[in-house]
């Protein structure tokens, strides 16, 4: 067998006692068995020892680095920034979010100023002569079921030619 | 969730100044120092946890209360510094010297001058070094060590499991020490 082989195995068996070794270092719970031989592992290997000391240095290291210290009118600062932007979640939505926002309330306020305003679109004069025809069967605009009303006006007209029309007459519906 | 922070988080949610109040002193220093090591050189951590605590504020609505509040936070701010640090990619700037940890190292008293020297350098290179470990290994790492936050937590706050968890630390601090060893030889 070459070195180098017989180091494969070996390096396996390194990685994942040492994937062990970083969890038991911080506590985790591991089994025993595979414990007590990451443990041995490191024992005997001066690779793994290296790497478990190596850990520990830097470990000190990270734990030294001096904590950041806010300014005293840090709070007060957030404070006014929480209450002069008052934007509450719209502070937190991505741009394409504000931006289809920014639109649909566009759309919106667009459709409802067209909609305030009064008409000035004109019918086409032909159909502008259709609706007079049509309203001239209705006693008022919105009259309850006028248009019936105006054909049987026009029944009872001798001009209405309208001699196979037979219209119920409100007592007997 | 506990009963106080539950009463906390409805008067956040009222848009009570004072509960704000309270949320930013007592979490100020824990999330502007870790947005400084999460962001890195060149970041104007203030600005940035000024930021995190207004998004925070600004969702409070959308907090379901299923993490501790101060995991919400550390989430609000890691992504903050981590968006921070994506832009700076694209758009690299040149660090100012310093801008990432105090002008003036602490040193122990008692320290001689050149111990003081070493100590220093030592300080300058883990900086570098974590500076240069890639996302997501910084911001556990940064959670795990520096921050001393459990593997729940952690897991909470950068919402992934523990087993994921498990593995980046593991791996982060095996990419460390090889960055380490480059940094100080």
């Amino acid at each position: 067998m070459s070195a180098a082989e017989h180091d494969m195995p070996r390096d396996a068996e390194r990685a994942e006692a040492l994937a062990l070794l970083s969890l038991l270092r911080d506590g985790r719970p591991v089994d025993e068995l595979a414990a007590a031989r990451a443990r041995e592992l490191a024992a005997s290997d001066p690779e793994v020892a290296a790497m478990l000391a190596a850990w520990e240095r830097q470990a000190a290291l990270l734990a030294g680095e001096p904590a950041r210290r806010a300014p005293e009118d840090f709070t007060e600062r957030v404070v006014q920034a929480t209450r002069q932007d008052g934007r509450g979640e719209l502070l937190t939505l991505p741009v394409a979010r504000r931006l289809a926002l920014a639109a649909s309330l566009l759309l919106a306020l667009t459709l409802g100023w067209s909609l305030a305003r009064p008409g000035t679109l004109r019918a086409d004069p032909d159909l502008q002569r259709h609706r007079h025809a049509v309203d001239h069967f209705r006693a008022t605009p919105f009259g309850h079921d006028d248009i019936l009303r105006g054909l049987r006006g026009r029944v009872r007209d001798p001009e209405a030619n309208l001699p196979h029309l037979v219209v119920p007459t409100g007592s007997q519906r | 969730m506990r009963d106080d922070e539950k009463a906390l988080v409805a008067r956040l949610r009222a848009g009570d100044e004072a509960a704000y109040r309270e949320v930013v002193d007592a979490y100020r220093d824990r999330l502007l120092t870790v947005i400084s090591r999460v962001a890195g050189a060149g970041a104007d951590a203030e600005d940035l946890a000024q930021d995190a605590f207004l998004k925070a504020f600004g969702a409070i609505g959308r907090f379901d209360g299923r993490s501790a509040l101060f995991t919400w936070l550390y989430r609000i701010a890691i992504n903050t510094a981590r968006d921070w640090h994506d832009h700076r990619r694209r758009r690299p700037t040149v660090p100012l010297e310093g801008v990432d940890g105090p002008l003036v190292d602490p040193v122990a008293p008692g320290v001689g001058p050149e111990q003081a020297a070493v100590a220093r350098e030592e300080r300058a290179a883990v900086r570098r070094a974590l500076a240069r470990l890639p996302e997501p290994f910084r911001s556990t790492l940064v959670l795990r060590e520096m921050e001393g936050l459990s593997y729940e937590d952690i897991a909470e706050a950068l919402d992934v499991s523990i087993g994921t968890v498990e593995s980046r630390i593991f791996r982060a601090r095996c990419k460390l020490r090889v960055l380490l060893e480059e940094e100080l030889p």
